[in-house]
């Protein structure tokens, strides 16, 4: 088949032809070479073996790099040290000189055994000369159980297991783990730390990768720069500080954990609990002691404390419920809040982010700049001050004062007395036992069922007022607006005073009534019943309806 | 020790370490030696491949991986380029594959015949403390990848990097000038003692955080 290609093409065909010969050629004449296994890299490894007896009271210390490190604990006084040489270079004479030339030194003194491996100086000269070389010591040392160990090694992994005295480590570059073992004192950099198991304090420190420690018997201190942190099952106090990483810490005796960067999740903590974090979401659950969290740009959530708590975020939702403590202060900004089921007294307060409270068994404080309120179940009585955002009260069981410009108010079986302060907004009140007052303008106000006292002073917006029969007597009602018509309703058989007046507007009565004075199209004066409470309305150019109530 | 272009075929076949040594500091000032010493090293690690194929280490996942996005990332490549070679039929494509073909036929030839010459001697103890020439390459290949996706994500964050707005970037510059240091080391430590396993897996760790704080930052911004 004959082909056609351009002249380019032709050329880069030529290059791939001249290409793939060269390979072969230079794979047919490096045959024989790494055939006969003269491919610089041969490998010699040579064993270290030696035994001492370690005296009560004694310690171990090991100074290594370039190779692992593990370190068990056995029965007896013994230290056992194995290690194994490896070297790789160009020649096997070369691997072998070199790894003649590694020595391990071990020395007893009255402190203990101490273990180090020495390279030859020449390490780096002969680098220059035998591009291909490379070693690594590793170690496998038994040493007895209740003996002190110290072990700072680089480049590599340490293994440290049933070692019940001190354990010290500084690492670098490498895994270290510890299970099992006395009071310890780690130190890692670029390299992971695991302690499971540490019969007295732990002092945990690394740099730039995860730690995870479990079942410590006294306290804990972690410090982790940029890695994760993740604490289980600690006797005494847990003091964690993070850097870049999330903090996980589960059944401690009490916890202290600040943060930035990163999340932090607690749980089942049995005493005082302290978060302070930036720019993580925080987590918590069943907390046995008191609660201090501060956070920013993230959201806090917290269910089932026991003791008091106090919250402070930026820019992040706070979400709790099960709170059992004395008393739950919250401040935010630009987040929303949302509680359920606090057993003491809530004081909330955020910028720019909606409040919801449900079953507030303490009494309530809430406020917020530009965010609606929401409060179900406050069986001690509310305060809610929002600037621009509309306040929901439901089942309010004493008092409840609401105030806000610019959104409605709107209050649902209130106990005790219902107060609403508003601006731009319409409120609406049902069944309010106490006495109401509200003041408002540019919008209606609708109080229906009201046991107490009626007081509204609206400007430019309706007035619909219904008062309950009361137990006994009856209560004053006072209600003045402008621009717009008022409509009262009152239980049959109840005495007023009535004082009403309009101008370019009606005044009519369902009741019967006996005036007194003039009787002008403006005004009107004079008793329902036998009279008793007063019963005010004025009004600017609106009608006024005096109703009988249902 | 002095060497001259012409002694670099005999090195090739049996040159002692002093030589190749010598070769190796040659090829430093000499493009045409740097370019046979680079061809004669990426086929005879090929054919070493195939030989110490058991001693490949299967602990780094994570080079496979890198491997792995690399080789899509030319896959991707090519499918995109591809169909520029349509309208000059199969040929050129055909003896490019033919040459790689043959190639390849040598070396598992070669290797085969090299396993069943050798066997696997005493260091066949699976021990991977030390790398052998294949990992060693499929390493270095990881590392570079690494480097070249660590320049262009260094390029494209310089900016934050330079001129942090926020904590957080301030913090992952801190983050990067931290895992800097220890690439530093970690490269003086590879350069005196490369086949070291550990060394090489701490390297890459660290590169591996590197680029991914670089697509943090870069992530961050969006």
């Amino acid at each position: 088949m004959k082909l056609f290609l351009p002249n380019r093409n032709r050329e880069r065909l030529r290059g791939a032809r001249l290409a793939g010969g060269i390979a072969v050629v230079l794979l047919l004449t490096s045959f024989p070479a790494w055939a006969s296994g003269n491919w610089p890299q041969d490998e010699v490894t040579r064993n270290f073996e030696k035994t001492l007896t370690l005296s009560a009271g004694q310690s171990v210390r090991v100074e290594h790099k370039f190779g692992e490190v593990k370190v068990h604990g056995e029965s007896g006084h013994e230290v056992k040290i194995s290690a194994v040489i490896r070297v790789q270079a160009s020649s096997h004479e070369e691997a072998e000189s070199f790894a003649q030339k590694i020595q391990i030194e071990v020395q007893q003194t009255g402190e203990g055994v101490s273990i180090r491996t020495i390279y030859p100086p020449e390490e780096n000269r002969w680098f220059h000369t035998s591009k291909h070389s490379s070693w690594s010591v590793n170690y496998d040392i038994a040493v007895p159980t209740d003996a002190a160990l110290n072990i700072r090694n680089s480049y590599g992994g340490v293994n440290v297991d049933r070692v019940h005295g001190a354990v010290e480590v500084e690492n670098g570059y490498g895994s270290l783990v510890v299970r099992d073992a006395g009071p310890a004192r780690l130190n890692n950099s670029f390299g992971s730390i695991e302690l499971s198991g540490a019969a007295g304090n732990a002092i945990i420190n690394d740099k730039n990768s995860s730690v995870q420690v479990s079942d410590v018997k006294g306290t804990l201190e972690v410090q982790d720069r940029f890695g994760s942190i993740t604490v289980l099952n600690i006797q005494g106090a847990a003091t964690i500080t993070g850097g870049n990483g999330a903090v996980t810490v589960s059944e401690a005796g009490s916890a202290n954990v600040t943060t930035s960067f990163g999340n932090v999740n607690a749980r089942n903590i049995r005493g005082d609990l302290s978060v302070h974090d930036n720019n993580g979401n925080v987590d918590i659950s069943t907390i046995g002691g008191a609660l201090d969290v501060s956070d920013s740009f993230g959201n806090v959530t917290f269910t089932d404390v026991k003791g008091r708590i106090n919250c402070t975020t930026n820019n992040g939702r706070v979400n709790a419920n099960s709170l059992a403590g004395s008393s739950v202060t919250i401040r935010d900004s630009f987040g929303n809040i949302d509680l359920e089921n606090v057993n003491g007294t809530l004081d909330a307060e955020t910028s720019n982010g909606k409040i919801t409270v449900r079953d507030i068994r303490g009494s309530v404080t809430l406020k917020s700049s530009f965010g609606a309120i929401e409060a179900t179940n406050i069986p001690k009585g509310i305060r809610a001050v929002t600037g621009n955002g509309a306040i929901s009260l439901t089942d309010i069981g004493a008092d409840a004062y609401a105030k806000t410009s610019f959104g409605s108010i709107d209050a649902e079986r209130v106990n005790g007395n219902f107060t609403a302060e508003d601006s731009n907004g319409s409120v609406t009140a049902r069944n309010v036992k106490g006495e109401a007052s509200v003041t408002t303008s540019f919008s209606g106000v609708t109080l229906e069922s009201v046991g107490g006292r009626i007081r509204v002073d609206n400007q430019n917006g309706g007035i619909s007022v219904t008062a309950l029969r009361p137990a006994s007597g009856c209560r004053d009602i006072s209600l003045k607006t402008s621009f717009s018509s008022i409509r009262v309703r009152i239980p049959d058989g109840l005495g007023y005073h009535i004082a009403a007046r309009t101008s370019f507007g009606r005044i009519s009565s369902e009741l019967p009534l006996t005036t007194t004075g003039n009787i002008g199209g403006d005004s009107l004066n004079g008793t329902i019943g036998a009279g008793g409470c007063q019963l005010q309305l004025t009004d600017s150019n609106g009608s006024i309806e005096i109703a009988k109530a249902p | 020790m002095n060497i001259k272009c012409e002694e670099r075929d005999r090195i090739f076949e049996d040159g002692t370490p002093a030589e190749w040594a010598a070769l190796e500091a040659h090829s430093a000032n000499c493009a045409v030696c740097a370019e046979e010493l680079r061809a004669w090293k990426a086929v005879s690690v090929a054919a070493k491949e195939l030989r110490d194929y058991s001693d490949a280490p299967s602990l780094w996942p994570r080079i496979e991986r890198a491997l792995t996005a690399e080789a899509a990332v030319k896959k991707h490549r090519a499918e995109r380029w591809g169909w520029l070679t349509l309208g000059f039929g199969l040929s050129l494509g055909w003896q490019t594959a033919a040459v790689a073909a043959m190639v390849l036929i040598l070396t598992v030839s070669t290797g085969w015949v090299y396993l069943h010459r050798a066997g696997r001697g005493p260091g066949g103890d699976r021990d991977q403390s030390l790398l052998k020439s294949p990992a060693l390459a499929e390493v270095e290949r990881a590392q570079a990848a690494y480097e070249q996706a660590i320049d262009k994500l260094a390029a494209d964050a310089k900016t934050q990097l330079e001129n942090p707005a926020t904590p957080l970037q301030a913090s992952y510059r801190e983050k990067l000038l931290v895992l800097d240091s220890a690439i530093n080391d970690l490269r003086a430590q590879t350069g005196m003692n490369p086949s070291n396993a550990h060394l090489r897996q701490e390297l890459l760790a660290m590169y591996q955080e590197k680029q991914q704080t670089l697509q943090d930052i870069l992530e961050e911004k969006r």
